[in-house]
């Protein structure tokens, strides 16, 4: 370990050593995080939901497109008038076909179609929460070190004209302008969720600019850049998971609550178009196998964000 | 102490002024409001020399802290100089700021806060020594982190080095702080309050690991604390400081044995003695500390100063001057109650009088009168006060009593007059030390004691 060895070791033993500290470390952390059983209980969730993304053929019994009686595509017959009347069928095991969730009245399979919406789901709310973290962590990092001075002042003043925008409205002209599609609506989501982000980071930014480590990293000649991303970001993280996490919940129901209203691409499979076609169809108060599952897995998936991110409070902050 | 004149001062500070919130609200700016700064550091002159122990002490507020985070260039200076082996700071290239970063550092006074709680001590260690390339690969950087480690203490290193700082002690966290500003092999450390935050029982551990490294590492430092027996125990010189500016400056023991300064008096008397039975000395000085947004005039102490100078051809005793001039200060303020005097037996005029020419002061400076009266009379008889002064603050309390304040002020301003107030002490040499203080203006300029006024103890010079 003295000086003169450094040479003669290998680059290769120099990094496993150097690697060492940091793998004991996400040991700990990962110890941390199982200690709240409600944080393994989110990871389980979204692992299933991810299952379901990656690869739904398998988990689903049928495809998206399969129709009750007429089976897997292509179709040459066509229901009778009888079998149009049996749907929205209930839960059926393999008589007269199988659908363990029944399906929907266009006869397709609840479970298939609630497998098939995770992918959707999933894209939606990571990529929402993702983007709105991306923007409004580094926004508020450089208002609140900047503090007082015309940057601050410009970031934050674009933000009050930003809170002023009425989501709805917004998303109404933007779907207008552009077309109603997953990656627009993704846009929408993303442009009104990260003002929140960014003001609760400035605040915390600084009171933690004020804190003698970052007047003793200044001393030490680090860059604005270093104190910002090396010492003031670390100590932020904690609550940007709470953000992402309630943010990717946040855009996955406004997801479903836009297709509720009719502003959601419809050829994607997704828990809130299923939902608006319930409604449309009117049988929110007869087909309880329809309602039910894709409200159910929504909740779920808001819910693993939220212990996700929570439980990440403790790994991230060992303060205690 | 007796340091020679031909070594080179380290740190060479001149006229150094550091003005806080410059900036005005809008409101300000409408009613036409001056901007009312706060003087934290107003006008420091000092030379620190190479390998000597300064420390700085003075109240809470008193610009300690802001004159040390200026000389370690965390913040930029209002006005004035500050010289770092001969180049000024304020002028720093890029590259010399590097150079510089190197050479000065500082240790904070909160071992809980000057740690990033997300950083190990190795992480916190080579930190300095990553920002400046200053030692070359991982390994070179991992054995210079555990020899500093070692030399503060902190030793077998490899136990501390993948340590967060909530897994250790107060004593160790300050021991990680000092190691951080060792890492670089600096010249001069600045010290903010190094131990205050730490049990007592581990202050001294500290304190002394801390001289063990001034040898090893040919360290000069700068003490900045409240707590005076630290000042005594680590320095060699002492500064004392007193709203924004060094008041006394000169070697430790001097300056403790034998305080020139009456702040400095007065700061010693304020602290509480040990020893069993010795009674306590309380500061003679009135009133609190002034706001440093808007300081007295002349010399900053003086409306607190128990040896304030009485005018030229004034008769009476000092003492009586300083109650005349407590008399006027409460004039000034508008702190005279005229109610009071009024609802008091016989002439509310005189009744003024004596409530005006009370001292704000703890009960074994305060006169039997005023002990008696709970501190809200004195008897004029007792005090020798000159006839005109007299004439001069009964006319100013009936001035008052009849609703003309103005007037009052303008009685009073001739008679009570002092250059305390009027023109400020420059810090002159005296002796071994610098004070800035005008009863020591004669001492220089004649070599004599100073005048009559009860000032006894300071012509103990010579």
């Amino acid at each position: 370990m003295a000086t003169g060895q450094g040479d003669t070791e290998t680059e290769g033993e120099s990094y496993t050593r150097r690697w060492e500290p940091r793998l004991e470390r996400m040991k700990r952390g990962w110890s941390r995080y199982t200690e709240h059983k409600i944080g393994v209980v989110g990871l389980i969730i979204l692992g299933i939901y991810t299952l379901w993304a990656i690869a739904p053929s398998v988990f689903a019994p049928h495809s998206a497109d399969w129709v009750a009686y007429l089976g897997e595509p292509p179709v040459q017959s066509r229901m009778s008038a009888e079998q149009v009347r049996s749907l929205p069928h209930p839960p059926a095991f393999g008589d007269p076909f199988f659908a363990p969730l029944g399906t929907n009245a266009n006869g397709k399979g609840i479970l298939s179609l609630v497998i098939y919406s995770a992918r959707n789901a999933m894209y939606i709310g990571l990529a929402a929460g993702l983007l709105s973290s991306l923007v409004g962590v580094p926004l508020g990092l450089i208002s609140g070190f900047y503090g007082d001075t015309w940057i601050d002042e410009a970031i934050q003043r674009f933000v009050d004209i930003m809170y002023g925008l009425p989501f709805l409205p917004f998303l109404i002209v933007l779907v207008a302008i552009r077309g109603i599609t997953t990656t627009n609506i993704i846009i929408g989501i993303a442009v009104t969720s990260w003002l929140n982000n960014c003001i609760t980071i400035r605040g915390e930014t600084l009171s933690l600019k004020e804190r003698s480590y970052v007047e003793s990293a200044k001393v030490a000649g680090a860059s604005d850049t270093r104190i910002i991303f090396r010492h003031i970001m670390p100590n932020v993280l904690p609550i940007s998971f709470v953000f992402l996490a309630q943010d990717a919940a946040g855009a996955v129901i406004a997801q479903a609550s836009l297709a509720y209203l009719g502003l959601a691409d419809f050829t994607a499979n997704s828990w809130g178009i299923m939902l608006e076609n319930i409604k449309s169809q009117g049988y929110i108060f007869s087909a309880w196998w329809w309602l039910i599952p894709p409200g159910v897995a929504l909740m779920l998936m808001a819910a693993s964000f939220y212990f996700i991110g929570f439980s990440m409070e403790d790994v991230t902050n060992p303060q205690r | 102490m007796d340091r020679s004149d031909d070594r080179e001062p380290l740190v060479e500070i001149e006229g150094l002024r550091k003005h806080f919130d410059q900036s005005q609200g809008i409101i300000d700016t409408v009613l036409g409001r001056e901007p009312q700064p706060v003087r934290a550091v107003d006008g420091v002159s000092l030379d620190i020399y190479r390998g000597d122990t300064v420390g700085i002490a003075g109240e809470s507020g008193c610009g300690k802290t802001t004159l040390g985070k200026l000389l370690v260039k965390l913040y930029e200076a209002t006005e004035g100089s500050i010289r770092f082996d001969g180049r000024d700071i304020t002028e720093l290239t890029r590259e010399d700021e590097r150079e510089f970063r190197k050479r000065v550092q500082m240790i904070f006074q909160d071992p809980f806060e000057s740690l990033n709680p997300r950083m190990t001590v190795y992480d916190t260690v080579s930190e300095p020594l990553k920002i400046n390339d200053m030692v070359g690969g991982y390994d070179e950087r991992r054995a210079r982190v555990k020899q500093v480690l070692e030399d503060v203490g902190l030793g077998p290193a490899e136990v501390y080095l993948d340590a967060f700082p909530d897994e250790l002690s107060g004593g160790e966290r300050q021991r990680v702080a000092v190691a951080r500003a060792l890492v670089v092999d600096p010249d001069f450390v600045v010290c903010d309050e190094p131990v205050s935050m730490l049990d007592v029982s581990i202050r001294a551990g500290v304190l002394n690991l801390m001289k063990d490294l001034q040898a090893e590492y040919d360290l000069t430092y700068l003490f900045i604390s409240h707590d005076l027996s630290l000042i005594r125990y680590m320095c060699d010189r002492a500064g004392i400081m007193y709203l924004g500016d060094l008041v006394e400056q000169g070697p430790t023991d001097d300056v403790i044995d034998d305080p020139k300064h009456p702040y400095t008096e007065a700061l010693f008397d304020a602290v509480p003695d040990v020893e069993l039975g010795a009674e306590r000395r309380r500061a003679n000085a009135t009133g609190e500390v002034p706001s440093p947004r808007n300081p007295p005039s002349g010399c900053r102490y003086h409306p607190r100063c128990a040896h304030i100078i009485p005018p030229d051809g004034w008769t009476g005793s000092q003492e009586a001057f300083r109650r005349a001039y407590q008399f006027k200060l409460r004039l000034r303020r508008g702190e005279l109650d005229a109610e009071a005097a009024r609802e008091e037996a016989g002439e509310p005029a005189e009744a003024l009088v004596e409530q005006g020419l009370t001292l704000d002061v703890p009960e074994e400076y305060r006169s039997e009168a005023e002990i008696e009266s709970g501190g809200h009379r004195v008897d004029v008889g007792s005090l020798d006060l000159p006839g005109d002064a007299r004439r001069a603050l009964t006319e100013a309390a009936e001035a008052v009593l009849g609703g003309e304040p103005d007037a009052a002020v303008d009685a009073v301003d001739d008679v009570v007059t002092t250059r305390c107030e009027t023109e400020a002490p420059e810090p002159l040499p005296s002796g071994t030390r610098k004070v800035a203080c005008h009863r020591y203006d004669d001492d220089r300029l004649e070599g004599i004691g100073t005048d009559d006024g009860g000032l006894s103890a300071a012509t103990a010079e010579d």
